[in-house]
Formats: C-alpha cells, sequence, structure tokens
C-alpha cells in the first residue's frame, strides 16, 4: 500500500467554492495594482475543478534567501513553545473580561479557553512519552498550573462557578509553584491602543491567595434564591419577566448575573417546574407576568441575611392581629418588603419585626401557607396554615406593662 | 512612511489601489498549495505518542499488508480507497472509504487504519459536497465534520492540513446554517487557529522574508480574513477583536504589512465596532474590484454605514462613498455624490475633507444646472455650497453669481461675483484667477457698472479679461 499523499491544493480550492468566491472571478487589474507596490502576492489558484498545481515561483527583487538548515528540534522546548501559546490564547482574551461583554461573547471565550487548557493538558501528559528534562516537565506543569488559573477566571465569568472551583483545585494540584507567597498572576487585563499603534496591555497582578479570594467574592454574589410559585398554569407564565430595579450596568458581572438568573427561572418555569432555586446577586427584585397575568411582585435579596423563598400565589387571605399593632410594632416584611395592607397578605415567608419587650414570645419567622392544618410553631418560626380568600387572627401575647417597664 | 490606519483608509480613493479582497483570495489558495507532505498517516503513530506541532514520530507503515486482524477484503478496499485519494478521484475514494468504514464499525474496528481511512472519506466527501453543495447542515455534520473529527482524535499527523480541513468544514456547516451555528463558528475558528499556531512553530526563527515565513503570513492572512468573515454575522463578534489583535502583528514587516495593519486597525473601527469594520473594508476592497457593481459596492458601504455606532465613522462612511461616486464621472451619479456628501456633512460638519467634498459636489450640479439652461436649479445648489465654509468656496460664489444675474437678482449677483473674486485672488493667480474675474467684470456691466468694471479690468488687465 503506498502512503497516503495529502492532495495539496484541491480542498483549499474548492473551499473558494464554499465561500461562492470562485478563485477564477479574481480581478486582473487588482492583482495587478497589488503587486505594483510591493512583492508580488502569490498567484492565483485555478479554478476548482481542475488539478491544481504547485505554486509557481514568485518573482523576487531580492536574491533568493539562502535556505537555512532547521535547527534541531528541542522536544522540552517545543513542548512548552506549544503549550505557551495555547496559554497566550487565554491570557490575550483576559481584556474581554474588563469591558463591557455580553454573555455570547463571554460564552465563546469561555470555549476557547477550555479547548485551550485541553491542549495544554494532553501536552502536559504527553510529556513523559517524549522523555523530556525533568526540569521541562516542571516548568510545563507550572504552565498548565497558571492556564487552569486562567480558565478558573473565564469560568467564573461564564458564570460556572462549581467548574471554576474545580479548575482552582485542578491548579493547585498540578503545581507546588503555586504555594509560592510571591507569585502572581493576571486577574485583570486592560488595553490601550489605536490605528496604527502597537498594543499595550496593562495586567492587575494577584497573589494565588488574593485570587482564590477575589474569585470566591465573585461566587458569592449571587445567592441562591428558592422559588415557589402556586395556582398559575404553565402557558400563563411563558412571558414572565424578572428584572433587578435599578438595573444594573449593561455587561456587568451584576447583569450576566440577573441576565442568567431571569433566564434560568424562565426556562424552569416554562418546563413546568414549580420550584426552583435560581443564584441572583443581591438587590431589589421586580417579577411580572405578562399580559392579563395577574403577576406582580417585587422582592429583596439580601446580601448578608439569610434568603427566604420567594412564594408566587395568586391566592391571598386576611390577617387580624390580637391585641391590634401600635407603635412597638409588629411588622411584617416579605422578602425585605414590608406587608403594608394587611387586609391582602400574600401567601410566604414574613420576618416579623417587633419590641421584644413588648412581644417577648413573637416569632421572628412566619410562614403562611395556604391550606389547612394546626400550626407548627417552634421558638423562632412559626407555620400557619390559612385557607386561600380567607381570614386569619393571629394572637400574640403582649407582655404586661411591669414587665415591659422591667424590661426597659 | 505608513499612516495610522484610519488615515490609511481615509486616503483610500478609487484610483488608489491598496490591498484588496483579491490579494486575499490569492493568498488564500497559496496557502493551500503548500508542498504536500508525504508523511501518511498509515504511517505515524497516534496522538497518544504524537509530539507537538510538526514532531510526529514516523513509522514503517503496514504498506500493502491487511491491518491486525484485518480481513483481506477489508484491506483490499483500505488500498482501493487510498489509491483513489491519492489519484484525487474523491467520488471513488469516498465510496470505498464508505465501504471500509461501514463494515469495520460492523466488526468494531478502530485504531489507526480506521482513522486513516474516516479521515479520506471525510475529506473526500468534503471535496464532492463542495462541487454539488446538496447537503442538509445535519447531513453535513455526519457525513463530513464527524469523520474528519473522529479521525483526528485518534491520528493527528499532518495536523497544520487537517486542522485547516476541520476548520473549513466547519466553516462550510456554519454556512449551511445560515451563519447562525454558534458551536460550528467556534469549532471553525479554533481548528484553523490550531493549524496557525502548527505554522507557526515551522516558522519560528526564519527571517520574516524567508519562504517558510512567507507561507506562514499568507495562512495567517487567510486566518484572519476568515476572522472577519466570521465577526460579520457572529453574536459575539468582539472576541474577534481581540483574535485579531493577537494575530496580525504577527504578520507585521512581511511582504504584506499593509494588509496585516489594515486588519489590526479594523479592530478600533467605530469604537471596535468590528462588524461595522469589516463591511466597511469589503467596501474598500470592493470598491477596487474593476468587476464589482457600483450599487452592490455602496450597498456594502450603506449596510457598513447602518451598523455604525458611532458620529464620525459614518460620516466617513459617507464621506467615501460620495469620493467613490465622484470618480464616476456620470451625469447620473452627481446628485448621488451631492447626496452622500450631504449626509456626510450632516454627521461631521467640522470635517474639513467632508465640507470640501459637499462644495464640490454642490457646485458640479449647480455648474452642471447653469449649462443647461436650470437657471433656477444652479442658483438653488449653488446657494447651498455658500452656507458653510470650504476649501474651493470661491466656485460656489461664481455659480451663486452668475446663476443669480441670469435671475435679474441684482445684489446677489454683485455681491457674490466681488466675493467669488476677491476670495479667489487669495487663492490664486494667473489663468486660475482669470474666469473670477471676468465674471465680475460681466455682471458689473450687466448690472450697468462700468466705471467699476473698468477699474477691475485695468487692475487685471494681464489676466486676459475682456
Amino acid at each position: 500500500m503506498s502512503p497516503i499523499r495529502r492532495p495539496p491544493a484541491e480542498g483549499i480550492v474548492s473551499g473558494l467554492l464554499v465561500l461562492g468566491l470562485a478563485a477564477s472571478a479574481l480581478p486582473g487589474p487588482i492583482a495587478a495594482a497589488a503587486s505594483s507596490s510591493g512583492p508580488k502576492p502569490p498567484r492565483a489558484a485555478k479554478p476548482a475543478g481542475r488539478t491544481a498545481a504547485r505554486p509557481e515561483a514568485t518573482p523576487s527583487p531580492t536574491p533568493a534567501p539562502v535556505p537555512v538548515e532547521a535547527p534541531p528540534i528541542d522536544p522540552g522546548a517545543a513542548l512548552l513553545r506549544s503549550a505557551g501559546r495555547y496559554n497566550d490564547i487565554l491570557r490575550d482574551a483576559l481584556p474581554l473580561l474588563v469591558s463591557p461583554g455580553d454573555a455570547a461573547t463571554l460564552r465563546a471565550a469561555l470555549a476557547d479557553g477550555r479547548r485551550a487548557v485541553a491542549e495544554i493538558d494532553r501536552l502536559s501528559a504527553n510529556a513523559a512519552i517524549f522523555q523530556i528534562a525533568d526540569h521541562d516537565r516542571q516548568a510545563l506543569q507550572d504552565l498548565a498550573a497558571e492556564a487552569h488559573l486562567h480558565l478558573a477566571l473565564f469560568e467564573t465569568h461564564g458564570l460556572e462557578f462549581d467548574r471554576a472551583r474545580q479548575e482552582i483545585a485542578r491548579a493547585l494540584a498540578l503545581s507546588d509553584r503555586l504555594q509560592d507567597p510571591d507569585l502572581r498572576t493576571e486577574w485583570l487585563a486592560l488595553q490601550e491602543g489605536g490605528p496604527g499603534q502597537g498594543l499595550m496591555t496593562r495586567y492587575q497582578l494577584l497573589t494565588i491567595p488574593e485570587f482564590e479570594a477575589a474569585l470566591q467574592g465573585l461566587w458569592s454574589r449571587a445567592r441562591v434564591v428558592p422559588f415557589e410559585v402556586i395556582g398559575f398554569e404553565t402557558a400563563a407564565l411563558q412571558s414572565i419577566d424578572l428584572a433587578r430595579v435599578p438595573a444594573a450596568d449593561p455587561g456587568s458581572f451584576e447583569d450576566l448575573l440577573v441576565s442568567r438568573g431571569a433566564a434560568a427561572l424562565r426556562d424552569a418555569l416554562q418546563r413546568g417546574k414549580r420550584q426552583a432555586e435560581i443564584p441572583l446577586p443581591a438587590g431589589l427584585y421586580h417579577l411580572r407576568g405578562g399580559a392579563h397575568v395577574d403577576l406582580d411582585r417585587t422582592f429583596l435579596v439580601p446580601e448578608l441575611s439569610e434568603v427566604d423563598p420567594v412564594v408566587i400565589d395568586r391566592a391571598r387571605f386576611s390577617l387580624t392581629l390580637l391585641p391590634k399593632p401600635g407603635a412597638y410594632g409588629p411588622r411584617f416584611f416579605l422578602n425585605g418588603i414590608e406587608a403594608a395592607d394587611l387586609s391582602t397578605m400574600a401567601y410566604g415567608v414574613y420576618r416579623v419585626k417587633v419590641d421584644p419587650g413588648t412581644y417577648p414570645a413573637a416569632p421572628e419567622v412566619l410562614r403562611f401557607a395556604a391550606g389547612e392544618g394546626p400550626p407548627e410553631k417552634s421558638q423562632e418560626i412559626w407555620t400557619i396554615y390559612v385557607p386561600a380568600g380567607s381570614s386569619f387572627t393571629l394572637p400574640l401575647d403582649k407582655a404586661s406593662l411591669t414587665q415591659r417597664m422591667f424590661h426597659r | 512612511m505608513r499612516q495610522n490606519g484610519f488615515a490609511l483608509m481615509r486616503r483610500v480613493s478609487a484610483s488608489s489601489p491598496a490591498p484588496s479582497i483579491g490579494l486575499w483570495l490569492m493568498v488564500f489558495c497559496a496557502v493551500a498549495m503548500a508542498p504536500p507532505v508525504s508523511a501518511g498517516p498509515a504511517e505515524t503513530v497516534g496522538s497518544a505518542e504524537a509530539g507537538p506541532a510538526g514532531a510526529g514520530v514516523k513509522k514503517p507503515g503496514p504498506a500493502a499488508q491487511a491491518g491486525r486482524g484485518e480481513t483481506a477484503d477489508l484491506a483490499s478496499l483500505r488500498n482501493d480507497a487510498i489509491a483513489a485519494y491519492n489519484r484525487q478521484d474523491y467520488a471513488q475514494a469516498a465510496s470505498f472509504a464508505a465501504g471500509y468504514v461501514e463494515r469495520a464499525r460492523a466488526e468494531g474496528r478502530t485504531g489507526r487504519e480506521f482513522a486513516a481511512v474516516a479521515f479520506i472519506l471525510g475529506h473526500a466527501r468534503y471535496e464532492e459536497e463542495t462541487k454539488r453543495g446538496l447537503a442538509s447542515a445535519a447531513e453535513y455534520r455526519a457525513q463530513i465534520v464527524l469523520p474528519i473529527e473522529e479521525s483526528l482524535r485518534i491520528l493527528q499527523d499532518d495536523a497544520i492540513f487537517k486542522n485547516m480541513l476541520l476548520g473549513n468544514a466547519y466553516y462550510a456547516l456554519w454556512l449551511k446554517s445560515g451563519r447562525r451555528d454558534t458551536d460550528a463558528e467556534g469549532r471553525a475558528h479554533w481548528s484553523l487557529l490550531k493549524s496557525i499556531l502548527l505554522r507557526e512553530e515551522e516558522a519560528r526563527d526564519r527571517a520574516k522574508d524567508s519562504p517558510e515565513y512567507d507561507l506562514f503570513a499568507r495562512h495567517l492572512l487567510f486566518y484572519l480574513e476568515r476572522c472577519l468573515d466570521l465577526a460579520r454575522d457572529s453574536a459575539n463578534p468582539d472576541i474577534y477583536i481581540q483574535r485579531i489583535r493577537t494575530a496580525a502583528p504577527w504578520g507585521f514587516t512581511t511582504a504584506y504589512d499593509a494588509r496585516f495593519w489594515q486588519i489590526y486597525d479594523l479592530t478600533y473601527f467605530d469604537g471596535g465596532n468590528l462588524q461595522a469594520g469589516v463591511l466597511w473594508q469589503r467596501g474598500l476592497d470592493a470598491m477596487h474590484d474593476p468587476k464589482a457593481e457600483v450599487d452592490a459596492v455602496l450597498a456594502t458601504f450603506g449596510q457598513a454605514a447602518s451598523r455604525t455606532r458611532q458620529r464620525k465613522a459614518r460620516a466617513e462612511i459617507y464621506r467615501q462613498m460620495a469620493d467613490f461616486v465622484s470618480t464616476l464621472d456620470e451625469p447620473a451619479r452627481r446628485s448621488q455624490t451631492a447626496e452622500l456628501a450631504r449626509k456626510a456633512y450632516e454627521l461631521a460638519p467640522e470635517d474639513a475633507e467632508i465640507r470640501r467634498l459637499f462644495g464640490s459636489a454642490l457646485h458640479l450640479l449647480s455648474y452642471g444646472a447653469y449649462a443647461s439652461g436650470k437657471f433656477e436649479e444652479a442658483l438653488r445648489q449653488a446657494q447651498d455650497a455658500t452656507r458653510f465654509e470650504w476649501d474651493g468656496m470661491e466656485t460656489a460664489c461664481f455659480d451663486l453669481s452668475r446663476a443669480a444675474a441670469e435671475m435679474g437678482q441684482e445684489t446677489d449677483a454683485l455681491t457674490q461675483g466681488e466675493r467669488a473674486y476677491r476670495m479667489a485672488k487669495v487663492r490664486a493667480t494667473g489663468p486660475a484667477l482669470q474666469p473670477f474675474a471676468q465674471n465680475y467684470v460681466n455682471i458689473l456691466r450687466q448690472f450697468g457698472q462700468d466705471a467699476m468694471a473698468a477699474r477691475v479690468l485695468h487692475d487685471e488687465a494681464a489676466l486676459g479679461v475682456r
């Protein structure tokens, strides 16, 4: 069997047809014009369908360079160069993380980053086969670790936090050099340049602990918010809209998180799910249904305190307090928003704010659920079942005047 | 001396050819004509043993023998596929290779022999499909892209060519999807980039004018042009800005330096709006193509203008369009020139070049209208041209004065006639000044100012004013 010879040109010449640009359509005068102002460009290929020839020698105004014998290949150096080029793909894309980008750009950068790191890992895995020197192998491991750190940054901006954590772990496992307190890695890249100018990129470097802490800061920007939707048909939730108020800066990390959260919620609801855990950054949100859908909820995602589930239920109930609320409360907050009208209460988890001296036995959390059943009470959390549309009287024990005076 | 990119593009006019799309197509072809690599897949060990780019370890191939456990007829199919492939009979090669792959799959075979034939299958079908163009996107993926990918997972010899082919196949798939398949777009780019990086390793340490580096530079140009094409309809064009800024400098100071700079500078056009930049560059390239339809060129420019974000960039495109149309020297194009120049002027009235272009266009219209006896039209155009300052404004005053004179508008005729004469006197002497002086004298005489006319005649006696 004869060896396979790669036909040199046909495949690419036919690529012209894929582009819809036949080689035969190449404008002659342009070629002449182009060639008159400098070294002659390569000749046009013959039209597809014929056997393409080797390129003809290009006349050169200067003597042809003397062929230089290729230097011997150092496998270690070659591996390092190859890995370095793939790592550069990641580094060169870092400015995309600074400029207000869109999710599609970040996804594309992330996809390339993953491919680049896969190539570096492949080279690193093959290093042993080539019996390269130990120091080269170590350098390759260090470079792979650096690439995994970069990838962690891209995974984070791509909102793939779990994968980002895995990349950090992989980087730390690959190279002991990351333990060096003086080692720094790129966190931000800012570019300056213009037409006709060289590109200048400035990097903000962080030590590895700083880098990890900064990543963790990004990961914790989103809080997991449990949603519970009751009483709406799937069709009514098709055009649900979740927006932060005020909106995050377009292209900012917050904006990406909000967009992703809104998309995830919409996706879950459209798939008929009635409960979903959606990561959202802290802030005030407005959830609205489409036209003719009675859904309009505002809720707050707290920065630090516990996140309560957001219960979306069309049904309402009426709440009466015994004794009547006075200057010392109680006040009820549903997902951070105070309930102003107790006669049309939404179901959900309320935080109760009272003067503990006045209402020493009041719970911290009141969970109102639609339905019937005996209340479930612990010292801090009460779960009360109230049938939809009915009223409920909530008795709260008020401390005696003596107790209140003593308390103060 | 090379000027900055924006200026470089601005200097482009219909009469000053620049590196064009024609050049890159030729480059594209020439890259393909790289000397063939004779080491065939059957001779090269698989990926696990493959080194970095170009450092594949060669082993003696199985020659005409059957592979491990391969039956004679299967080996025969493989050899027939290879033979047909080597003589570029792609229809036959695809047929034999398909037979081999089908049987090998049925027998659960894999390995290097399988991978080599799978590549032949993919490539041969690629060539056939390129000629016919009948496959749907799904068929294309299954019948062409997947066999090549499947082969590349096992056999990574001749990696530059194979990755470039895979990139082209994904690019064709992207086109078949109506330029919407983002996965195909990403893979089309990645495979081509990979082949570029491998080629760069070959050109490493070579002089920029060496044949090795020249080959790399041409391959690189092809890659950059592909980036531009992908960016044009991409949902994520910004990523190509970074890719171009990284790769284009590798081609600086090569034989194609100007084109590399042009592409690099495009990344700054309209504040980094690459989609508008690509269309803008395509328009500039088409402008130099004598076979290109004028209206098609203008349509491309128009698309570019509609995608711009910044006023200045849009004005520049309209300026270029007006400049292009003005060189056509067809009466029907004169009003189009003025219309385009007016759009540019409205966007960037501070630009002296745009003011000059707009004023000149109006002057031509006024001049033409006057020559055909349409004095009202000539007056209107000339009045437009005197509403702003521009280099050459004396011609507009000249037009206005004589059109006003024909309409009997004494004050305008005299005022503008004198203004034209005074302005021209500052800028011109000798024969260039003569028409202005003569026009002024004529108007003075028309409105009974003979004494004044005599004084001008006396002053400009040397000019031949009568």
